[in-house]
C-alpha cells in the first residue's frame, strides 16, 4: 500500500536557524496523525512546507505518489487538495463568513456561487455557524472564527487536512465535536493530519502521535 | 398618533449618537461649556487677526487691489465658467489615475526573477515622475509631443495637460497603493494561496480590497493636490479659471479676480478635505466596534 503522504529528509532553515533537520514522516490513507512538541520546535513550519507555503531547502514531499516539491509543479493545483487551518485563522476580514468559506471553491475550483454556497452552508450548519452566515469575522468570538477557518478549509474537500493548533480557541464541548468531525473525515475518503498543541488531551482522536523534539530550534507561527 | 410613532426611531437614533459624540468630545466634562469656550476663543482669535490686518498701513491699498466688490461681481461668472474646465480635467484625470496607478503598483509587486524587467520599469516610472516638477512635465508634453506632429496624435493642449497630470499623479498614487498592499499582512495572502488561488486572484479578491480601504484617506489627499494642480494646465494656453482670472486682472489692473479663483478652488477642496476627515473617523469607529464585539 502506498502512503498518502511521504516526507523524506526534509530540511528547512530561516537564515542561520535550522528549523527542520531531516524530517521523515509517512502517513497512510485515512490516518489521523497528531504532532506534538515544544513551542518553537517547527511544527507549524512543517505544515507550511507540506502546503508549499515555505520553500524547502532539501528533501522531498510526496503526495499520493507525486513529488510535489519538484520544480515545474503547479502549486495551485497541489494546494487545492491540501486544506490548512492556520493557528491565527487568517480569515479575510473584508468578507462575510459565507464569502470566506466559498472563495476557494468559487475561484480555485470553479464552482458556481450557488453550488459553493450550498456546500458552504451545509458545513456551517454542521459546525453550528448557520446563523453567522452573513457576519464579518471581526464580529465573531475566537472560537467561532476558528470554526469558520475549519469550514473554509473543509469546503475545498481536501484529500489532506493540516490543522495548526486546531482546538486552541474552542471550549471542551466544541473541541469534542470538532474532533468528531475531523475523525469522521479521517474515516471517510480523507485523511487528516492534525496538530493540536493544546494540553487538554491532544492525542484523543489521533491514531498516531509523533513527538517533535529539538526544542533548540524556533519555528514561526503560521 | 400614527405620525408620532413613526417619528420615534430616528429620535432614538440621534439620541444615542449624540451622547457618543459628547462622550468623546469631553470625557468627564460638560459638553455645552466646551462649545461655549471654543466659540469665544475662536471669535477672539480671528477678531484680533482682522483688527491687525485692517489697521495695517497698507490696508486701504490692499483692499482696493484685492477686494473690489464691483470687479468681483463682474468677473465671477466668467471665472466660474472657466472653472468648469478645471473640474472637467480633474474628474477625467482622476479616473485614469485610479486605474493606471493601481496597474503600476501591481506591476511593482510581481513576484519572481522573470518579472525583474517589468518591476524595474515600474520603479523607474515612479522615480521619474515623482522627481520631475509637474510644471516641467506639462511643458515637455504640451509643447514637445505636439511639436512632433505625429499623425493621429491629438494636439490639444487640454489633452496633453491632462495626460501630464495623469502621469505625475499616477506615480504618487501608485506608491500610496503599494503602501496599502504591503500593509496587508502576509498571512492573508498565505491563507488565499493555501486555498489554491493564484497570485492574481489573491491580489484581486483578498489583498487589493483590503489595501484600497486602508488608503482611501491618503488617496483623497492626493486628489486635493490634483484639484489645485489643474491650474498648471493654463501654462499651455488653456483658458481655465486661473488663466481667465489673469486675463481679467490685466483688463482691470486689479487683483480681485485672483481672490475669485481662490474662492472657487476652496469651494471644492474644503468639502473634499472634510469628506476625507469623515472617512478616517468612520474607519476608526468601525475598527473600535470590531474590537468591542
Amino acid at each position: 500500500m502506498t502512503a498518502a503522504l511521504e516526507i523524506e529528509a526534509l530540511h528547512k532553515s530561516f537564515g542561520n536557524l535550522e528549523v527542520l533537520r531531516g524530517i521523515d514522516l509517512e502517513l497512510a490513507e485515512h490516518e489521523v496523525v497528531c504532532l506534538i512538541g515544544a513551542s518553537g520546535s517547527g511544527k507549524s513550519t512543517l505544515l507550511r512546507c507540506v502546503n508549499l507555503l515555505e520553500p524547502i531547502d532539501a528533501g522531498r514531499i510526496v503526495l499520493h505518489g507525486a513529488v510535489i516539491t519538484a520544480g515545474g509543479i503547479d502549486v495551485n493545483r497541489v494546494r487545492r487538495g491540501i486544506g490548512i487551518v492556520f493557528q491565527s485563522f487568517n480569515l479575510f476580514p473584508h468578507m462575510s463568513v459565507v464569502d470566506n468559506v466559498t472563495l476557494g471553491p468559487r475561484k480555485a475550483l470553479g464552482l458556481s456561487t450557488s453550488e459553493a454556497e450550498v456546500r458552504g452552508e451545509e458545513l456551517l450548519e454542521r459546525f453550528g455557524l448557520a446563523d453567522k452566515r452573513d457576519e464579518y469575522p471581526d464580529r465573531l468570538s475566537g472560537g467561532q472564527q476558528q470554526r469558520v477557518a475549519i469550514v473554509r478549509a473543509l469546503a475545498m474537500q481536501p484529500a489532506l487536512l493540516l490543522l495548526d493548533e486546531v482546538t486552541s480557541a474552542l471550549d471542551r464541548a466544541r473541541r469534542r465535536s470538532a474532533r468528531g468531525h475531523s475523525r469522521a473525515r479521517g474515516r471517510g475518503n480523507d485523511d487528516a493530519h492534525r496538530d493540536p498543541r493544546d494540553e487538554l488531551r491532544p492525542r484523543r482522536g489521533a491514531s498516531r502521535v509523533l513527538p517533535r523534539r529539538r526544542a533548540d530550534t524556533r519555528g514561526r507561527p503560521a | 398618533m400614527d405620525r408620532k410613532d413613526r417619528a420615534r426611531p430616528p429620535l432614538a437614533l440621534t439620541g444615542s449618537r449624540g451622547s457618543r459624540i459628547l462622550g468623546t468630545a469631553s470625557p468627564g466634562g460638560s459638553g455645552r461649556r466646551a462649545v461655549v469656550v471654543a466659540t469665544i476663543s475662536t471669535l477672539v482669535f480671528f477678531g484680533l487677526i482682522v483688527l491687525l490686518v485692517v489697521n495695517a498701513a497698507g490696508w486701504p491699498d490692499v483692499k482696493h487691489a484685492f477686494f473690489d466688490r464691483s470687479i468681483f461681481e463682474e468677473s465671477f461668472p466668467e471665472i466660474a465658467r472657466a472653472f468648469l474646465v478645471n473640474v472637467k480635467i480633474f474628474l477625467i484625470a482622476e479616473v485614469f489615475i485610479l486605474v493606471f496607478a493601481l496597474f503600476i503598483a501591481v506591476l511593482r509587486g510581481l513576484p519572481g526573477p522573470v518579472f525583474f524587467p517589468i518591476r524595474a520599469l515600474a520603479t523607474v516610472y515612479t522615480d521619474l515622475f515623482r522627481g520631475i516638477p509637474t510644471i516641467l512635465v506639462i511643458y515637455i508634453l504640451g509643447f514637445g509631443v505636439t511639436a512632433l506632429q505625429l499623425p493621429g496624435v491629438p494636439v490639444s493642449p487640454l489633452f496633453w495637460g491632462a495626460v501630464a497630470l495623469v502621469l505625475v499623479y499616477s506615480a504618487y498614487v501608485s506608491e500610496v497603493y503599494r503602501a496599502g498592499i504591503e500593509s496587508v499582512h502576509p498571512s492573508q495572502a498565505a491563507a488565499a494561496r493555501s486555498l489554491g488561488l493564484t497570485h492574481g486572484q489573491t491580489l484581486r479578491f483578498v489583498v487589493i480590497p483590503q489595501a484600497v480601504r486602508r488608503v482611501i484617506p491618503p488617496l483623497l489627499n492626493d486628489f486635493i493636490g490634483l484639484q489645485k494642480d489643474t491650474a498648471l494646465v493654463a501654462l499651455l494656453g488653456v483658458v481655465e479659471a486661473f488663466r481667465q482670472s489673469q486675463i481679467d486682472v490685466s483688463a482691470t489692473f486689479n487683483y480681485t479676480p485672483y481672490i475669485c479663483t481662490a474662492i472657487l478652488f476652496i469651494a471644492i477642496t474644503i468639502p473634499m478635505a472634510r469628506f476625507t476627515d469623515w472617512l478616517i473617523a468612520r474607519d476608526k469607529r468601525r475598527q473600535q466596534a470590531g474590537r468591542m464585539a
